[in-house]
């Protein structure tokens, strides 16, 4: 064997085949609202894991930003009890996770107050001499909307926007982006005035689901889906996100909010964007948002007058979860008893473009549902001419993908199969694949991989400003009539059931119904 | 769990695949198969088939497959003269099958097969048509052979489209075999090195401490590089790596023995020194990860990095796909040519 090399150049001679999609750089992660609620439930355990891959970068420190008065020693105490219950329980007392803890700064003071942000630059650049961080930051909006402009204005007077040469500032923001079209626009106008958009990454933590990334994988790497993936051959697509939970601690900013805005307006356009996307050109971050923005652009717009026809909104009675009878929305916790908040969805889209023209889409989400399950489900359709009795395919339903995005993600391909024996009846079967089954190997859950992909500078799975005023022009003429009149608007169903029985007579006028996911 | 084992003393695939069938039949709704790859192991005696499917059991939860395991002294198979195997020439093997149900997070339970066929006789000299028809159709054959060199002409090779190997426990001395032998399989058909797959988070570590602004320069002025280890092997390959990688001299990378692994480099750049290294910080999972240079920023890292479970490293070797490992192949050429202190 003769041994001849050929060196690779570059600083990245080594990486080679070790990690082809990127190694995160030294940087100083700066968490706003770092006392929070997701500080403590989302970004430290998966810190936490991420640490415990090898995957954090080599020079790297957290700084909190928070108003509670604390300094470095308790906003680590708060993270060891953080991790304690929401981390990896056998990561406790790991030397791993102590290294974690000892990168953590803090940095208290109200968001108004430009010395908070004096402090903050102090401690920066202290982090970039004894941690060697390079001047890399990546800010993070751990707090409510509300609150966004006033630190990003801060940021922007304190230059603490701008990298210095070589090194990179980007701006992770959580969502609510706004809570209409409107304020949606106010609000990028605020972040574009002080960030570039190249900077900003909109966090919508269901795109860092494997099974959503794996939508694009089954739609553009296998030749034998994409030529049935239109209006020829699919007959309707449903998307379904059920929760099984109530509302939970989040009442508060649940009553603000409610399902349209909570879920359909981020988490299901995402995923009906995927759906009805071309094929991207490439796979790099605006190939893909390029061809995400057309299929929403695509998306019909409904008329004030039309939303009482076309949306169904619902709010959960008291009934009975399997063996548990649990309250109704208005006896949750911090739920005002004359609420019209709206936790169940359902709703009906068009979509007028060459491949979709006619195709109804579906869309159902809702709190307190039977299961809790996520999918998006294409029911293709019938066969032109069945050359059997009625009373042969009684049980046959059209074909149908199903593309499960939780629990057990997966794909199932619903078909008519011969029922053994000596007759020729037909009925659907299942042919089920579990990713889980296949790749049992432990995925990066989707905070981990969009917190590395942001120290990377991997924008793919983050949402561009376009994306988001598009899914916000969708839903805002639902958001107006439901807001002249709450009251009249909202059905209600019974926990436990899959929605109240106007989602129903939405499928059923036009001869569908929903499927039992 | 374990469901079954269906066991018989025949040949015939055809009776086994109808086992396994009515094996899954007898599960409710029906056992489901998922299956990624088919698995043909070579083990040469009853203590190596124990080892195996102990291993392959492991290994279930991690990369679902089909596993045929032949049982062979590894003259008759692998490096095998043909003919001369242990049998009485009649043909005959024993052939048992077993279903297994594996659990997943959430509930989901899949099924994988387990295939152990005990060649003798004549079949020994047909051992690809033994294989053949218990091979999963249309999806990869991975041959992994513990504790022997499958031969470069040999049946396994033939129906492989990937062969693992575990150098470390092949290549002498005491190994009966080279290092230039494994790449010279490599030639044939792609390795998989098990010892390789285990070096991988020393590689990741270092070449991480390479990562930023201020570290990036050096790696191309890396001027003198230190391997040491108990075992020899893996040393060599981790100094072979980086003599290939930064194209170094072999007259500045040293490989010695030494209580505890660790892996240096010094550099020079812009008239500053800077030294890098991973080592082991005790006898235990622990290690130093760290970087400083003269008068500049330094960092160090203390991580855990415990010896996985041999099912872990097999697993992680099978989702490799069947490219050939140019990397390997060219740190293992470059360990050719690194004489240990």
């Amino acid at each position: 064997v003769t041994a001849t090399f050929t060196p690779t150049p570059g600083a990245s001679a080594l990486m080679g085949d070790l990690d082809p999609h990127g190694v995160a750089p030294p940087c100083a992660l700066v968490v706003f609202g770092a006392s929070g609620d997701l500080c403590a439930r989302k970004l430290l355990p998966a810190l936490e894991r991420l640490a415990r891959r090898r995957a954090l970068p080599g020079a790297f420190a957290i700084v909190g930003v928070a108003r509670s008065e604390w300094d470095d020693d308790d906003f680590r105490a708060f993270a060891r009890d953080a991790l304690a219950v929401h981390g990896d329980p056998l990561a406790s007392g790991d030397p791993t996770t102590q290294e974690l803890l000892t990168t953590l700064r803090y940095v208290p003071g109200d968001y108004a107050d430009d010395g908070t942000f004096r402090r903050l630059a102090e401690v920066l650049d202290d982090v970039d001499r004894t941690v060697g961080t390079g001047g890399n930051r990546l800010h993070y909006l751990a707090l409510p909307a509300s609150v966004f402009p006033t630190v990003v204005a801060a940021l922007g007077r304190h230059r603490l926007d701008h990298p210095p040469p070589d090194a990179f500032v980007r701006l992770v923001v959580e969502k609510p982006y706004g809570h209409d079209l409107a304020s949606a626009r106010r609000l990028d106008e605020s972040v574009l005035s002080v960030f570039d958009e190249s900077q900003v990454y909109r966090i919508d933590h269901y795109l860092g689901k494997e099974t959503v990334q794996n939508l694009l994988a089954l739609r553009f790497a296998n030749a034998v889906f994409e030529p049935v993936w239109n209006r020829r051959y699919v007959d309707s697509v449903q998307i379904t996100v059920a929760e099984r939970d109530g509302v939970g601690h989040r009442a508060d900013s649940y009553e603000q909010a409610g399902a349209l805005r909570d879920i359909v307006q981020n988490h299901v356009l995402q995923v009906l964007a995927l759906t009805l996307m071309e094929p991207p050109i490439s796979m790099d971050p605006d190939g893909i948002r390029d061809e995400k923005v057309k299929a929403l652009r695509a998306v019909e717009s409904l008329d004030v007058h039309e939303v009482a026809t076309e949306v169904v909104r619902g709010q959960y009675t008291t009934g009975w979860i399997g063996s548990d009878l649990v309250p109704g929305y208005h006896e949750e916790p911090g739920v005002s008893p004359t609420s019209t908040t709206e936790t169940y969805v359902a709703l009906r889209l068009l979509v007028d473009n060459w491949r979709w023209a006619g195709v109804p889409f579906h869309v159902r989400t809702g709190k307190r549902l039977p299961k809790r399950v996520s999918e998006v489900a294409i029911r293709f359709q019938s066969a032109p001419h069945l050359p059997f009795g009625s009373a042969q395919v009684r049980d046959l339903d059209c074909d149908t993908l199903v593309l499960r995005i939780q629990p057990d993600d997966g794909v199932a391909l619903v078909f008519g199969a011969k029922v053994p024996g000596h007759g020729f009846d037909v009925r659907s079967v299942a042919m089920e694949f579990l990713y889980g089954a296949a790749f049992p190997d432990e995925a990066l859950d989707a905070y981990e991989r969009l917190l590395l992909d942001a120290m990377i500078g991997d924008a793919t799975l983050f949402i561009r400003g376009d994306e988001v005023m598009e899914a916000w022009r969708i839903v805002d003429p639902m958001l107006q009539a439901w807001a002249s009149d709450p009251d009249e608007t909202l059905a209600f169903y019974e926990a436990g059931t899959w929605g109240p029985k106007e989602a129903d007579r939405l499928l059923e006028r036009e001869g569908r119904r929903w499927r039992r996911p | 769990m374990n469901v079954g084992p269906w066991s018989a003393v025949a040949d015939d695939a055809t009776s086994g695949e109808a086992a396994l069938r009515s094996l899954r039949r007898r599960q409710p709704g029906g056992a489901r198969r998922t299956a990624v790859l088919s698995l043909v192991v070579h083990a040469e005696s009853d203590d190596d088939l124990a080892a195996v499917l102990d291993t392959v059991r492991g290994l279930a939860g991690h990369s679902p497959c089909r596993t045929v395991v032949v049982v062979l002294p590894a003259a008759g198979a692998v490096h095998g003269n043909g003919g001369n195997g242990a049998g009485n020439g009649s043909g005959e093997g024993d052939v048992a099958v077993a279903l297994r149900a594996v659990g997943h997070p959430g509930g989901a339970v899949s099924f994988v097969e387990d295939i152990v066929l005990r060649v003798r006789g004549a079949a020994v000299d047909h051992l690809e048509a033994t294989v053949a028809p218990w091979l999963l159709p249309g999806l990869p054959v991975v041959a992994w052979t513990p504790t022997s060199l499958p031969r470069r002409d040999g049946p396994l090779v033939a129906l492989a489209d990937r062969v693992v190997v575990d150098s470390e426990r092949l290549v002498g001395p005491p190994g009966p075999v080279g290092l230039a032998d494994v790449l010279a399989l490599a030639r044939r058909v792609p390795v998989t090195d098990l010892t390789w797959v285990r070096l991988e988070p020393w590689r990741e570590l270092f070449a991480r401490l390479f990562v930023g602004a201020d570290f990036a320069p050096f790696v191309r002025r890396v001027e003198t590089v230190e391997s040491e280890g108990r075992d020899l092997l893996p040393s060599r390959l981790l100094a072979g790596w980086l003599a290939s990688r930064l194209g170094l001299d072999p007259a500045v990378v040293r490989v010695s023995g030494g209580p505890r692994p660790a892996l240096r480099a010094s550099a020079r750049h812009g008239g500053r020194r800077a030294r890098f290294r991973v080592e082991r910080v005790a006898d235990g999972e622990m290690v130093l990860a760290g970087a400083t240079i003269d008068g500049g920023p330094g960092r160090g890292r203390t991580l855990r990095l415990p010896s996985r479970p041999a099912a872990h490293v097999l697993a992680e070797a099978l989702t490799a796909g069947s490219r050939p490992d140019g990397v390997w192949e060219s740190a293992a050429a470059a360990a050719l040519g690194l004489r240990p202190d």
